[in-house]
């Protein structure tokens, strides 16, 4: 099967809300520059950390907080993704789907959020301790491998007993473990480490019991991995259970880690209004990231491309491609609300890879959009369009009209061309330089038209006053413009909008191809009747 | 010869020209044109004096509202009804933009007097404010504020709240100003 732009998959995941797997591909200016406020933290918190035993002071807190569909979880999730840092490990937690909202049920969720990979290495660590305190003659540590006299006489080593157990052959034994932990450790980090080594997550029963197994986690992984602990909890809402957690978890100052909330702004606002107590430590966070305008059009337009850019490995999306595509998407986020956020775009973008490949098509094209689009959004309308201009030619109309006065002139004559062959009105046929065009409406009425439509305003009120003198010439002067002038006595100003140009520069394409066919002929005449013209 | 007869009417201008001087120039033939071209409306036959006179469509119109007293009022009415209507549909499209100046500014004023430290509005609070001020329904002020939202990429929207705007079927209770 292949994809537009050389592509060997579709780049665009399909799923509803992002998955790591996907979050792997993080695009947009707004979303970097979040994305960099993190790293910062993470490194500074790392660098001050790193040469010695971590304290209650470094702990910060960062707050996100953006609309649903912004790209905040997508974010999360890229930084937890981030496999290279060497700095951080993080636990993503999804608040939403915990219920009932327990500190024991939220602490399973931090505990099962972290990689399989950080409890392995930990593993590794411990019993590296463990293995060299016995080898050095600690009978406890000994006894916690289970390494006794019978093993010495088979010849078995203690660091062969210490890989056994690491590699799951053997099951460490509690009991054994229980007195070389309660020598060595805290009650909470005993609990941690006979959990990681037993490859188990006892219960806790208080909330002492959260912040000390919590806390033991980041000391462990900061002393033994020299890792920072980035606790992501996204969904964050209002909720008396989730704020106490929050509270909690704030006034607890985990040593060594980072606790980075998710939230939006309805949310945000109820929290304030919920607790005020927890909203006046939100408000204190080190980093408040905002992403303020993660969903405007340039930004999911360098979102969008990111995806292609990141899949394209023979760099086949060339500049002139990338800016194509953008201004496709740009036209549908314009005319389109319903398009203007991070997940739509997306979901689109996905679609339409796939309508082109089964179409065989080599890009994006307008063609493509316009059957995505039929396909997936099957109620989606030009909205003012009279002519209801499918899709496709509206986005080839509005990339390719650039100077439209002279086009929207074109089209004003050939629709008094039509007017006139139908019958509605007689056209003149000598040319009068006063006016774009004249004719006469069915009760001798002489109407003559004046197309004034530059992009300089300012220029359009110098034309409009002159044309005006020729109204004379005339029973009645029709000025089309797109320039809001005030009412004139003389003249009949008549605003052409965009959906007005849209549809005069569709109209004039099916015209002089001669494919007006009947049941557009209605449409046409209405089109005429709101610029005045019959 | 309709077409050299109307060229010859038309040339005639207000005055129009005797229907006798016609004939005697495309000859007494010329009387199935003249019809003909009467029953297209392209020319108008009618008594000026005792004569019979014939002029063009636009001609005719200029000479009746020039020398018929009865067709002279009605013209002037006329006139004036499609001045009058003119005036409407003026002020019909002026209106929405005065208020729409009107209302993007205390629209503008009432989001920095009532933002959050992130910048975010409840619509709730500025719809309040606003239909108080400027007097207008909360139809008004949503129909307002959501075709300002919409045209305008300075505003942000998120959703929440118990009023606001509807975008992609959502209920948008914030707003706020990049």
């Amino acid at each position: 099967m292949t994809y537009p732009y050389g592509l060997k998959s579709n780049p665009y995941p399909s799923s509803p809300t992002p998955t790591e797997h996907d979050a792997k591909i993080l695009g947009g200016t707004r979303h970097q520059e979040a994305k960099a406020a993190i790293m910062e933290c993470i490194l500074d918190l790392y660098k001050k950390t790193s040469r010695r035993n971590s304290t209650e002071n470094d702990f910060r807190l960062i707050t996100v907080v953006q609309d649903v569909g912004s790209g905040k979880t997508h974010l999360a999730l890229h930084i937890k993704t981030l496999k290279t840092r060497q700095d951080i490990v993080t636990t993503y937690v999804d608040l939403s789907t915990i219920s009932p909202k327990t500190n024991e049920s939220i602490y399973n969720a931090i505990m099962h959020g972290f990689s399989k990979e950080m409890f392995s290495e930990l593993k590794r660590e411990f019993l590296a301790q463990i293995c060299e305190k016995a080898q050095k003659g600690d009978a406890l540590a000994k006894k916690a491998l289970g390494y006794g006299f019978i093993d010495k006489l088979k010849g078995v080593t203690i660091k062969q007993k210490a890989e056994d157990i690491l590699y799951d052959k053997t099951p460490i034994s509690a009991e054994s473990l229980h007195g070389y932990l309660a020598v060595n450790y805290n009650q909470h980090e005993q609990v941690i480490i006979k959990n990681i080594l037993g490859n188990s997550i006892d219960k806790i029963t208080n909330l002492d019991e959260l912040h000390g197994r919590l806390a033991a986690v980041a000391r462990f992984s900061h002393n033994l991995l020299g890792k920072v602990i980035l606790f992501e909890m996204d969904e964050c809402d209002a909720q008396e259970e989730s704020l106490n957690f929050v509270k909690s978890l704030i006034n607890a100052h985990i040593p060594a880690s980072i606790l980075l909330l998710i939230t939006t702004p309805s949310l945000y606002l109820d929290i304030q209004k919920a607790n005020p107590s927890v909203f006046d430590r939100l408000e204190k966070a080190n980093y408040k990231i905002d992403l303020a305008g993660a969903n405007s059009v340039d930004e999911l337009i360098e979102i969008a491309l990111e995806y292609i850019k990141e899949a394209d490995k023979t760099e086949r999306f060339n500049k002139k491609e990338q800016q194509e595509l953008a201004a496709k998407i740009k036209v549908l986020c314009d005319e389109f609300p319903e398009f203007r956020n991070v997940r739509s775009i997306i979901n689109i973008l996905n679609h339409a890879v796939e309508k082109a490949s089964e179409l065989g098509a080599q890009e994006i094209s307008e063609a493509v959009i316009d059957e995505t689009i039929k396909q997936t959004y099957p109620g989606l309308k030009i909205k003012g369009s009279i002519m209801e201009v499918p899709i496709s030619d509206f986005i080839k109309i509005k990339r390719e009209s650039g100077v439209t006065q002279i086009q929207v002139r074109e089209a004003v004559s050939n629709l008094v061309n039509y007017a006139h062959e139908i019958g509605n009105i007689s056209k003149s046929t000598k040319p009068n330089p006063s006016f774009d065009v004249v004719y006469s409406d069915p009760f001798g009425t002489k109407i003559g038209i004046t197309v004034v439509m530059d992009v300089n305003h300012a220029k359009n009120f110098e034309t409009i006053s002159n044309a005006v003198k020729s109204s004379a010439f005339v029973d009645k002067l029709v000025i089309l413009t797109n320039t809001s002038i005030p009412a004139s006595n003389h003249a009949t100003i008549v605003l052409v909008d965009k959906s007005k140009v849209i549809d005069l520069l569709y109209f004039n394409s099916k015209y002089t191809e001669h494919k007006i066919e009947e049941p557009e002929s209605e449409r046409v005449k209405m089109l005429a009747k709101t610029i005045c013209v019959i | 010869m309709s077409s050299q007869i109307l060229e010859r009417v038309e040339a005639s201008g207000v005055c129009g020209i005797k229907k006798a001087e016609l004939k005697k120039i495309f000859g007494t033939e010329c009387e199935s044109s003249l019809n003909k071209l009467a029953k297209e409306e392209k020319i108008i036959v009618d008594n000026k004096g005792v004569a019979h006179y014939v002029w063009s469509k636009d001609n005719y119109l200029s000479h009746i509202s020039q020398n018929d007293p009865k067709f002279k009022i009605i013209s002037k009415q006329v006139q004036n009804l499609e001045k009058s209507l003119n005036q409407m549909r003026n002020d019909l499209t002026r209106t929405p933009t005065g208020t729409n100046i009107d209302f993007q500014s205390n629209f503008d004023t009432c989001i920095s007097e009532l933002s959050s430290s992130l910048g975010w509005v409840p619509f709730s609070n500025i719809r309040e404010k606003l239909c108080e001020s400027l007097e207008i329904s909360s139809e008004k002020f949503y129909s307002l504020a959501s075709s300002l939202v919409e045209s305008n990429q300075k505003y942000e929207v998120s959703t929440g709240g118990q009023e606001g705007i509807h975008v992609r079927g959502m209920l948008h209770g914030y707003v706020r100003k990049l």
